[in-house]
């Protein structure tokens, strides 16, 4: 299975003509029945036997439309093609790694070593804050490409499986079919907008009920829903597109990243603990499912053989990938299944650490009671430079050795918040009342992990606020009188519930979007996330 | 007539086929040269991170001052490398004392805590996968070069220009995986 850049380029511009071709015809029936269409209603007053007098289809106007049609699909293509990747990673909210975010960490240093396995190939790598799992890969023509897993994925695989992940998305940037998915997924992306932009139109237009001329609104109301219409139409028939992004890419693709990481067994793992679990459907464009490692949604379409599946389908079924796989390593499902375990989860109290630059001198963390006062701070080393033995009693490790946040205060004690990493991602923490302080985006990294465990005290607390929720009133946070201060901006908090489903009570800064959250208040809310997910996963 | 005609091409094909396969040559051999600055790239930063990691744990290993005097040898030894073969061997000796040294460490509870270790490790951890592949790469392209310069007819070219076998690059792992059963049936 080699695969030269001669081939690879010869393969896609015979993908990318044909896909243009298509989309030209396309265009032109669109544009022909949409000119009928509108003639049929602007010509006379919806005077359906018109063809009587004038003929509806006049060949040289489908010469005339075949060239707007043309310049439509040409327009299409320029457009679409043009910030594919920008536009996509935009589609999908996905992020650049967070260097002090420690799984960013092992993402990047895993996507860097994959790209090394593939001769050196420049490899970008994206995040998307879903604690869905799954992966895909994109790239433009002009040697751009991008590898973006799920939060959900770095979190609950280990290191190897998120190698052999890595190395199938690789797969598909080096073999140059990442490639034609995106520009297909690029020409989808424009009419789910489309379709967007005139369900809103229509949507005001029967809200706002305003008195000009009833006829000129009631007919344009029926040439928006015809138009709805054949839009929704056209975005099913895209489906047709799939037929050029083939079932088989899959594979070649698993068995490349087994050439490329050498480990058929982390790669069965990590497919099958993805199709075990909630894959992103609904936080992921629809449009998109091509790219991703397994489809986003749970289909019986796609778990099926025949014909049909092998034309529309864009991902081979699950339990067939694995059987090559596992075949390749002479293992079988059971032997997998046993071996596949939960990663192990650590204390949400011990895991706050600072976060450390690598290559920074040793920290000053320790102090010492001598000569009948407290000096430090000292690095390890100066302790035992003094001949002391750390694990006496004289000295001991300060709880906090987080850098301080110049500036940023506590809101409840007023002490300087410290830069921590809680589940691997940089929170600022008060050392004081244990308060934490997180953006937005951090939190929802936060939440879509799931190594922390937690003790009983937080979830009988936390057990014990989803019950009272239904028995007492509301508490009416419009009455609070002493709202905090945003350690970030000093702006007003409001305080109020994460959710109406999760009745943590938390203080929200709108202005810097961030979330101020009291002791244990973060903790409650990741275990009623975590027992959610269990039960979601029961129900299935 | 018709015979020097007949020659001519002979000669003409027989020159094409030298270009073509001496060039062939070269972009192998090239492949090659790459795929080893790869390897020397990631052992070079393998080298760079030891010292910080000699520095972190020297304070909480005050009593195994021969581990980390070994892995400081081994280290430097492994800078002073030139040939193929030599670096083979000062790269196994230094991932030997790397991994007593991380054995010794899991009787230091204090250190395995440590946020710097941890990171240092992580990063020590993925520089050895980078040097698995990029050696995994430059094997794989050894052999598709020798392959070329040991067989018939390439090797009669091979020897005029003299183009030489290249040497394979084997290393032990760090962490000592079991090696992957791999069949490609």
């Amino acid at each position: 299975m080699s695969y030269s850049f001669v081939d690879i380029e010869k393969q896609k511009t015979w993908v990318i003509k044909s896909v243009f071709v298509f989309l030209l015809a396309f265009y032109f029936v669109i544009a022909e029945i949409l000119w009928l269409v509108t003639k049929a209603f602007f010509n006379g007053p919806f005077n359906f036997s018109l063809p009587g007098r004038v003929p509806l289809f006049v060949p040289s106007e489908a010469v005339f439309v075949f060239a707007v049609s043309f310049l439509l699909a040409y327009l299409h293509w320029y457009f679409s093609t043009r910030d594919m990747i920008p536009g996509i990673l935009t589609m999908l909210d996905a992020h650049s790694p967070d260097k002090k975010d420690s799984y960013h960490r092992v993402f990047k240093n895993v996507v860097d070593e994959v790209s090394i396995a593939t001769g050196g190939m420049h490899i970008d790598c994206y995040v998307v804050p879903v604690s869905g799992m799954n992966a895909f890969a994109i790239s433009d023509g002009k040697g751009n490409s991008v590898i973006g897993v799920t939060e959900g994925l770095l979190s609950r695989l280990n290191r190897s499986q998120l190698e052999a992940v890595v190395g199938h998305e690789a797969a598909h940037i080096a073999s140059g079919d990442s490639f034609s998915t995106t520009v297909i997924c690029s020409l989808f992306g424009i009419y789910a907008a489309l379709l967007d932009v005139v369900n809103r139109l229509t949507l005001r237009d029967s809200s706002d009920r305003n008195d000009h001329g009833v006829n000129v609104g009631a007919r344009f109301a029926a040439y928006l829903v015809v138009v709805t219409v054949i839009l929704a139409a056209v975005k099913q028939v895209n489906l047709l597109l799939n037929m050029f992004i083939s079932r088989q890419r899959e594979y070649r693709a698993d068995a490349v990243a087994v050439r490329l990481t050498r480990n058929p067994i982390a790669l069965a793992e990590s497919l099958y603990i993805i199709s075990r679990g909630w894959r992103g459907v609904g936080a992921v464009p629809a449009s998109l499912a091509p790219l991703f490692i397994m489809n986003t949604d749970l289909k019986a379409f796609d778990e099926s053989d025949g014909l049909f599946p092998d034309l529309f389908s864009t991902h081979p079924p699950v339990r067939q990938r694995l059987a090559v796989l596992l075949g390749m390593a002479h293992a079988d499902l059971a032997g997998l299944k046993k071996s596949i375990r939960p990663l192990p989860k650590v204390p949400a109290d011990t895991g706050k650490v600072p976060p450390e630059d690598v290559f920074e001198s040793p920290v000053k963390d320790w102090i010492l009671y001598k000569d009948n006062s407290w000096q430090g701070p000292f690095t390890m080393a100066d302790l035992l430079s003094l001949g002391i033995d750390p694990s006496s009693t004289k000295a001991i490790k300060a709880r906090s050795a987080g850098k301080a946040a110049a500036g940023r205060d506590c809101p409840r004690c007023k002490q300087s918040l410290s830069e921590m990493l809680y589940e691997g991602a940089p929170v600022l923490d008060c050392g004081f009342c244990g308060g934490i302080f997180a953006k937005r985006n951090v939190v929802s990294r936060i939440l879509a992990r799931e190594n922390y465990s937690f003790s009983q005290e937080v979830k009988d607390m936390a057990d014990s606020l989803q019950k009272v929720m239904w028995l007492s009133p509301r508490p009416n946070f419009y009455k609070i009188t002493d709202p905090l201060d945003c350690p970030s901006c000093g702006k007003k908090m409001y305080r109020g519930f994460f959710s109406y489903g999760l009745p943590v009570e938390i203080d929200r800064c709108p202005a810097c979007d961030s979330i101020w959250f009291d002791r244990n208040e973060l903790e409650m809310l990741q275990y009623l996330i975590e027992k959610n997910r269990l039960l979601e996963i029961g129900r299935r | 007539m018709v015979a020097v005609f007949i020659l001519l091409i002979v000669v003409i094909a027989a020159v094409l086929w030298l270009i073509g396969a001496y060039n062939g040559l070269v972009q192998l051999k090239l492949r090659v040269t790459n795929g080893w600055a790869q390897i020397d790239v990631q052992l070079k930063r393998r080298h760079d991170l030891i010292p910080n990691l000699v520095e972190t744990a020297k304070g909480y290993m005050k009593f195994e001052k021969e581990t980390l005097e070994s892995v400081i040898k081994a280290r430097t030894q492994a800078t002073q490398a030139t040939s193929v073969k030599d670096k083979e061997g000062a790269e196994n000796l230094l991932t030997g004392a790397l991994r007593s040294l991380f054995a010794v460490s899991e009787k230091y509870p204090e250190l395995k805590a440590n946020q710097n270790m941890l990171a240092l490790q992580e990063e020590l951890t993925s520089t050895e996968n980078k040097i698995a592949f990029a050696r995994q790469y430059y094997n794989d392209e050894v052999t598709r070069y020798n392959t070329t310069v040991k067989m018939f007819p390439t090797n009669t070219v091979a020897s005029a220009f003299g183009f030489t076998a290249a040497e394979f690059f084997e290393l032990k792992d760090l962490a000592e995986k079991e090696p992957p059963k791999v069949s490609f049936v």
